[in-house]
């Protein structure tokens, strides 16, 4: 049986946040699911620029607020004066619960890997997206051929 | 993946400059072997024109992961919407992207206005993926988006180019920016500064399009001049190297002859058409000439030679299903690939597009026959702004084919429209030989006979003989001899001063009046229809100009 596209972008977002949550903890002591969702968002505005990453994220929102069921959402914003496109994930978290808030990041994130998939293909936004969650500080290509030479 | 040539290496022929190969068909042979190493390109041309489709089909045929491209994207065209474009080529190759193929977005930089932060931003991303190549798209949108700026960091756009160009070419890359210029545009600071400049265009005509490239510049290459078609398709860019003004160096005319596939015909033409020759078969509709074609096609098949028909006026499926009629299955070599049938009719045509086409299939095939049926049909196929220049077109499209040693068959409908190009006038002077189809009129009926009237430094029959074009073919007859024969579509008088022309061979306007007993005034008006309807040609200069019967009848 062919997996509908909702559900392929439903299942890889989930296994992003999995993945952060179940991964050992780093200096970064913010909520996981916001480190996930910062992460793509700085990936796609290197991608795609800023506006073009806070048009994707406000969409995404706003189709995981308007299909219900995250309250952990509503008080949840886009802005685009911030790099980082989806604000109020931590705050959410603290006073919803750190389970409904990573289900509600899932509901955007699944959006998101939906309408990007309409726009450029499924395969690329699936390979885009796991590519960016898992992105980490790029190291310079200088730096990776010293530790080559060594 | 790009091969690196370093300061103490020097390629195979010896120079230091290596090459990166486009991907895009056609163009390394534009370049002479593909695009410099290390070199700063531009990529200029109109809205439309195939820009950001070229160099992404150079960006997916040179990227890999060990030397990735780098796809700087500028204001413009958002960038999902360029890969979601792109993606419908099949050069795009989605699993590339994130790995060897990064796109990365400087919008912000230049809506900062900072020139200085914009270089540091791809010197930044070029030191952190050490990329083959870098594309910026595009680079016009950021010069305007500066042109405004006050300079407060210090840095024009010419000093900007200068150390762009500078950056990478000491990170080894080879680079291409994209601008929508045009030619006002030339006296660009960047025009100086670029190593190579491709220049790309459309132009309309009535309801065709054609897209032209240009290589304006290319440091350490020697581009083959002038404009070269290319064509967009679902596989990307296609270029169609322009073929040479000169005639290519042709080889050495073998003695060879080549069967026409008809006896009588072998016969006329002592043996055959000689090997390596362009052969025009010219007659009015339903002549048969297609048959005779045809049959020259068969006769090698049979022999094992294979052979590539172009053909403009009719189905591919119909051109099959009437040699099978004649018991040539044309279809079983296609399937042996033996024969190719090439059928072109977009009415957007270029003659390059067209000899890149033929050639590709003679290459395949080793083909040693190749059938154009026909030219006036080739004509029509062209866009309007090749017919201008038809004859050139088609001197060049013969010299390119016959250089490569294999015979051409090309038809012609006589008379032709005033409007076409393809007379027996106009395009004799591309053939090597001519064989001449027309109706005559004999003993009241109206027969089909035919002639050669022109074979290259070979001697021939100068008869005409009747034909018939049979269940099994074309069956060429005897000569003419026992018939009392008369002209078709001629008047008694214009009969008659044929005949005078005829026996005179050739002869000047006063000398056919005085012959032929009529007057200087009436003579100008049938010459001219004589030559219409190939009874004659004309020969000489205007103050001079004489006449010569094309062949002859029942002599």
């Amino acid at each position: 049986m062919v997996t509908p596209p909702r559900a392929r972008a439903s299942e890889l977002a989930c296994q992003l946040l999995t993945r952060e949550t179940l991964a050992p903890p780093g200096p970064d002591t913010t909520f996981g699911a916001d480190r996930v969702c910062r992460r793509v968002s700085d990936e796609l505005c290197r991608w795609i620029g800023r506006d073009g990453c806070h048009a994707l994220f406000t969409r995404a929102l706003a189709t995981a607020q308007t299909e219900g069921g995250h309250p952990v959402l509503d008080t949840v914003r886009t802005s685009a004066r911030s790099v980082y496109c989806l604000d109020g994930l931590t705050d959410s978290a603290a006073r919803h619960g750190a389970a409904a808030a990573t289900e509600g990041a899932a509901a955007v994130l699944s959006a998101l890997i939906e309408l990007l998939g309409r726009l450029i293909g499924e395969d690329m936004a699936l390979s885009l997206l796991e590519q960016s969650a898992s992105a980490r500080p790029p190291a310079r290509a200088s730096a990776r051929r010293e530790r080559g030479a060594q | 993946m790009i091969r690196l040539v370093g300061r103490d290496d020097e390629t195979d022929d010896g120079s230091l400059i290596g090459s990166v190969p486009t991907g895009v068909p056609g163009l390394d042979a534009v370049l002479r072997g593909g695009l410099p190493e290390l070199s700063f390109n531009l990529v200029a041309g109109g809205p439309g024109a195939g820009k950001t489709t070229l160099a992404q089909q150079i960006v997916f045929s040179n990227a890999t992961v060990e030397r990735p491209a780098l796809y700087f994207t500028v204001l413009g065209e958002p960038t999902l919407k360029m890969i979601r474009y792109q993606r419908q080529f099949s050069f795009f190759q989605s699993d590339l992207i994130g790995s060897a193929v990064h796109f990365i977005n400087l919008t912000e930089e230049v809506l900062r206005d900072d020139l200085a932060a914009v270089l540091q931003r791809i010197i930044d991303e070029v030191e952190r993926l050490a990329p083959g190549l870098v594309v910026v798209d595009s680079f016009r949108t950021l010069a305007l988006q500066a042109s405004g700026r006050d300079g407060s960091d210090g840095m024009g756009m010419e000093q900007f180019v200068q150390r762009l160009a500078l950056q990478l070419t000491t990170w080894e890359v080879t680079s291409f920016l994209i601008g929508e210029y045009a030619a006002p545009d030339l006296d660009n600071p960047l025009f100086t500064v670029a190593d190579g400049i491709l220049w790309l265009s459309q132009e309309s005509d009535r309801n065709s399009v054609v897209r032209k490239l240009q290589a304006v510049k290319m440091r350490g290459r020697s581009p083959i001049p002038g404009l070269h078609t290319f064509r967009v398709t679902e596989r990307g860019i296609q270029v169609f190297p322009r073929m040479p003004g000169h005639q290519e160096e042709r080889r050495p005319r073998r003695h060879e002859r080549l069967s026409t596939g008809v006896p009588g015909l072998d016969a006329m033409t002592g043996g055959g058409y000689p090997a390596g020759d362009a052969v025009l078969l010219t007659g009015p509709a339903g002549s048969g000439k297609t048959m005779f074609a045809t049959q020259f096609l068969a006769e090698g098949l049979t022999h094992g030679e294979a052979g590539v028909a172009v053909i403009f006026e009719e189905y591919p499926e119909a051109y099959l299903a009437r040699a099978t009629a004649l018991g040539i299955d044309l279809a079983a070599m296609i399937e042996r690939d033996m024969l190719a049938v090439i059928y072109l009719r977009p009415l957007d045509l270029s003659v390059d597009e067209t000899l890149a086409t033929i050639l590709e299939h003679v290459e395949r095939l080793g083909a040693t026959r190749v059938v154009i049926d026909s030219l006036s049909g080739f004509e029509v196929a062209l866009a309007p702004t090749f017919r201008e220049d038809f004859r050139e077109s088609l001197y060049r499209l013969v010299g390119a084919l016959t250089a490569t040693g294999v015979t051409v068959v090309m038809t012609a409908e006589t008379p032709a429209s005033p409007a076409s190009s393809v007379t027996l006038e106009r395009v004799s002077f591309v053939t090597d030989d001519i064989i001449v189809q027309r109706y005559v009129e004999i003993a009241g009926e109206l027969r089909p006979v035919l002639a050669v009237v022109k074979m290259r430094g070979s001697r021939h029959s100068r008869d005409y003989r009747a034909y018939e074009i049979t269940e099994r073919g074309a069956v060429v007859g005897k000569r003419l001899d026992d018939y009392r024969t008369g002209y078709a579509g001629l008047t008694e008088r214009e009969g008659t001063i044929l005949d005078v022309l005829i026996r005179l061979r050739e002869a000047s306007p006063a000398l056919l009046a005085t012959q032929a007993g009529v007057a200087d005034g009436d003579v100008a008006g049938v010459l001219e229809r004589l030559v219409a309807l190939d009874y004659a040609s004309e020969i000489g200069a205007l103050h001079e100009r004489t006449y010569r019967a094309v062949a002859h009848v029942g002599e």
